[in-house]
């Protein structure tokens, strides 16, 4: 089994990963878990389906590694595009629409904090943001999500919504004013 | 501030430029500008908050190597996918086959097609000056056909029962 470093390109460790290199794909995993895990979680709000999801999500991403090459997609784009599907099919199955309650964060790790309002970021304020989240329309939160907390740029939030880039951009943009004003209601400092 | 400034504005912020050097080229809507660059902060920074359970990563990933593992061994269509249904790994196998049953089948009904006489003119012809060439012999009664041997016909019955029937005749005669 081959080993790789932590900069190898996803582009290439997908390329590998789809002619049978095992080592290649469980990079990929140990890369992406904890983002697919998170955008599942965001969705569905369960820890139980959130992870079954993640795991269907890499089986169904190796079964479709041979048609990887023809989307052009970044690795992390082509698995939140795979993620994206399997939580709508998980709802249409189950004929549920999500209750979007205010929202609960499961505290695991710190936060890491930094500039900007560095020192009035707390636990408090960033379950407050997510909380905040759940009142925006499902495409706006879905951009913001994707943005700020899976860091995907405009152009692979683009290609997971399937929209275009400038739709993602008004998204982001009317998506991040919504909720300024609902939390400056409740922090001064916003 | 309008959206499209604002819309460069985050565009900056994304690109890790640092916020002060943004709000300087927005004067008038530095407060506003540093609040929204907050949330997205707040909620850049929240993502940490929600990470997988211990164990359920190491857990996820033995499961989805061995599917990955087993999955090289497994039957795929023409376009890589995994097939687990038996019913659709018969059908992917036979579809290599199945043109070449369609040929072998369309051969063998050319050269069948290819083996029966044609009735042109000639062979007309030909098939009258056999017909007349038939004998008598050829087309003799053969009672053997018929099973006559095998009934055991009696032909003195038979005498006896037209005597019986013309003795009958020249009785109804006489009347």
């Amino acid at each position: 089994m081959e080993s790789y470093n932590a900069e190898l390109e996803g582009r290439e460790l997908m390329e590998r990963a789809r002619n049978g290199d095992n080592a290649a794909f469980s990079l990929l995993y140990d890369r992406h878990a904890q983002d697919i895990f998170r955008y599942a979680y965001f969705r569905v709000r369960n820890v139980e389906e959130a992870e079954d999801i993640m795991q269907t999500v890499f089986m169904k991403a190796f079964e479709a590694l041979p048609r990887f090459q023809d989307q052009g997609k970044s690795p992390l784009a082509f698995l939140f595009t795979i993620a994206r599907n399997t939580v709508i099919n998980q709802w249409r199955k189950k004929k549920e629409v999500p209750v979007h309650d205010l929202f609960e964060v499961q505290p695991q790790l710190a936060g890491v904090v930094d500039n900007v309002v560095s020192a009035a970021i707390t636990k408090e304020m960033m379950q407050s943001a997510l909380a905040t989240a759940e009142m925006l329309t499902p495409d706006q939160r879905e951009v913001i999500m994707l943005k700020f907390m899976h860091e995907l740029d405009n152009k692979e939030i683009a290609v997971v919504l399937e929209k275009s880039e400038e739709a993602v951009r008004q998204l982001q943009s009317r998506g991040l004013r919504t909720m300024r004003d609902h939390m400056k209601k409740d922090y001064d400092i916003l | 501030m309008n959206e499209q400034d604002f819309i460069k504005a985050l565009a900056r912020y994304e690109a890790h430029e640092t916020p002060e050097n943004i709000l300087r080229d927005f004067p008038g809507h530095e407060d506003e500008l540093r609040s929204l660059f907050g949330v997205a902060k707040l909620l850049t920074s929240s993502r940490d908050m929600i990470s997988l359970r211990e164990g359920s990563f190491d857990r996820i990933k033995r499961n989805v190597t061995q599917k990955a593992q087993l999955g090289y061994t497994g039957e795929r269509d023409r376009s890589g996918r995994l097939l687990r249904n038996p019913l659709l790994i018969i059908m992917n196998k036979t579809k290599v086959l199945l043109p070449l049953g369609v040929l072998a089948v369309l051969v063998i009904v050319f050269i069948s097609m290819k083996g029966t006489p044609n009735t042109t003119e000639d062979e007309s012809s030909k098939l009258m000056q056999n017909s007349a060439m038939v004998s008598d012999d050829d087309l003799a009664f053969d009672a053997n056909l018929l099973g006559a041997e095998e009934s055991n016909f009696d032909l003195t019955e038979l005498e006896a029962i037209l005597s019986e029937e013309s003795e009958v005749n020249a009785s109804l005669t006489t009347l």
